[in-house]
């Protein structure tokens, strides 16, 4: 055979082997991490879990508290990043188009998107923490928000850009005021962008411990009020792993196993939301 | 309006539409350069657009026939590195002035794109909803109003069953027909149409090139075509660009049998293009 083509063969091959155990190698410690998560998790998953409070050592309890705790949080965080980030990426998608301020803010918001989270939990510790002189939910939320509120920015931004031109041109050339071609017919269109990069950065938020180590703390008993410290799941998961107990070992599993289902329906609703409205 | 270069297709002198007296022009296009950021699309174009005929925009890609169609509704300030200088004057008002509001000149001159841009909003919708920000209306009257404009862009009889489904479902034909229909329900006076068919099958174009004959009665109708067949089928006064600039504007028998430039018989003849 001609030795040309034996070399390309022996090359393909070659390739193919490498970039296949690269994803091997990948993928196996993914599969380890959930399969341990589901192994342990679901093995402390109880009713308890979600009827009694973080319990003392030694004694039999659940993370109601600390679901709740989180829920809250997040359901702050989503209400404050919400309507800043889409109203953000209007302005820099619509207002500031090709120019340098847009430019800008852009660039700064995509240091906030990589910024490390502790460094946002110590941020809004002196920001609301000190002056209050207290942790609280709300410190916990106003943190999250500032880790979601570039996540936002950056996909409504770009789902408003990924909106073909001709429509926002057709939109104008009826005459009508900017502001209403895009709160009606481009935000409609960018919708599906919007809603998945929420999902996604909700996704993000849920598993954020460094920033409300800072500020929302913790709370061992039932707390309802967010002007107190709060429960929440990724700081108890991370307070009980590094307990000799093991009660609240599996309590850490349980609450790991939780919160990456969780993050898990969210990535998939995402996908299947932008699927369903892209086909139709 | 007296139309000096309709029903001449016999072969009567045709007049140049600069020839004619200024009553006679919708649209007056005096000295216009365009710019996109430092180059020069436009350069120094003057043309009369007559009222109530179709004028058929022609000329090789790139000459400017988009460019000039985007300038008479302003839509390219959209964009703030493009800008026009020179006076467009329609019923002899200028609408270049900075004092020109937009809003309400596109309300006047509505324009239909190469690629049909349905909302994601129900077909209903997509009518009714410039027509809304216009004109408060009962809902009745407003039905009424939908219904007028999908007759007129020969649509109504495909969609009357589908009003409340999505748009985006109607096909390619349909959904151009429904973007003449969204313009002309907000009733405009000049319709501007950017290559209308050329993302169409033979059949949707046959209707809306048959539907463009049927509006110029009520509106000054602009399209742009690099299809000559297309120009000389439907339009009654076509005007030739080439490079940015304007070559020849006239009656179509002036342009397609005996053009007054050679850059013009070049083209029309197809040794170019």
């Amino acid at each position: 055979m001609n030795p040309i083509i034996v070399r390309r063969r022996v090359a393909n091959g070659i390739a193919l082997c490498l970039s296949t155990i690269a994803t091997v190698f990948g993928l196996f410690w993914l599969v380890w991490i959930l399969w341990t998560t589901v192994v342990k998790g679901a093995a402390a998953l109880k009713p308890q879990l979600v009827t009694q409070m973080t319990p003392p050592p030694g004694s039999d309890g659940g993370l109601l508290n600390a679901f709740y705790g989180s829920f809250i949080m997040i359901t702050m965080a989503v209400a404050i990043a919400t309507p800043v980030g889409v109203l953000a990426a209007i302005y820099l998608a619509e207002f500031a188009r090709g120019n340098r301020v847009g430019t800008v803010i852009r660039f700064v918001n995509d240091i906030l998107l990589s910024a490390p989270s502790i460094v946002i939990g110590l941020f809004v510790y002196e920001l609301v923490v000190r002056p209050l002189g207290h942790f609280s939910g709300y410190a916990g939320a106003v943190a999250l928000a500032l880790i979601l509120l570039p996540v936002i920015v950056r996909t409504s931004d770009e789902a408003l850009q990924l909106v073909p031109g001709p429509m926002r041109e057709a939109g104008l050339a009826l005459g009508l005021p900017h502001w209403k071609v895009t709160r009606t017919i481009l935000m409609r269109a960018a919708t599906t962008g919007i809603v998945t990069g929420l999902l996604l950065g909700i996704a993000r938020i849920s598993g954020e411990t460094a920033p409300l180590l800072f500020t929302a703390l913790n709370n061992q008993y039932w707390s309802a009020n967010p002007i107190t410290p709060m429960a929440n799941v990724p700081v108890v998961i991370f307070q009980y792993a590094m307990s000799p107990y093991d009660s609240w070992h599996a309590l850490a599993w349980a609450g790991a196993f939780v919160v990456t289902v969780f993050v898990l329906i969210l990535g998939i609703s995402a996908r299947l939301f932008f699927k369903q409205e892209s086909t139709r | 309006m007296n139309d000096l270069n309709t029903g001449e297709l016999g072969g009567a002198v045709a007049l140049k539409a600069s020839d004619k007296p200024v009553a006679d022009a919708k649209i007056q296009v005096k000295n216009l350069d365009f710019f996109y950021g430092k180059q020069r699309a436009l350069k120094d174009v003057t043309v009369d657009f007559d009222a109530n005929v179709i004028t058929a925009i022609i000329g090789p890609s790139g000459c400017g026939k988009s460019t000039l169609l985007r300038t008479i509704n302003r839509i390219y300030s959209l964009y703030p590195a493009q800008f026009a200088t020179g006076e467009i004057l329609l019923d002899g008002e200028n609408i270049l002035a900075k004092s020109c509001d937009v809003g309400a000149l596109r309300a006047r001159v509505g324009m239909v794109f190469q690629k049909a841009t349905p909302f994601v909003l129900s077909i209903f919708e997509n009518v009714a909803f410039a027509l809304r920000h216009y004109e408060r209306l009962p809902r009745s009257e407003q039905a009424d109003r939908v219904e007028k404009a999908l007759r007129q862009a020969a649509l109504w009889d495909e969609v009357k069953d589908k009003l409340g489904q999505s748009a985006l479902a109607l096909s390619g034909g349909q959904q151009q027909r429904l973007c003449i229909a969204r313009t002309l329900a907000v009733s405009p006076e000049v319709l501007l149409l950017d290559e209308p068919t050329s993302a169409l099958d033979p059949i949707s174009t046959a209707k809306v090139e048959e539907l463009l004959s049927q509006l110029q009665t009520h509106y000054k109708v602009i399209i742009v075509t690099h299809n000559l067949q297309q120009a000389a089928r439907v339009a009654k006064q076509v005007v030739f660009m080439f490079e940015g600039e304007m070559i020849e504007s006239g009656s179509h028998e002036q342009i397609f049998v005996r053009p007054r430039e050679q850059k013009t018989s070049d083209y029309v003849t197809g040794r170019f293009g």
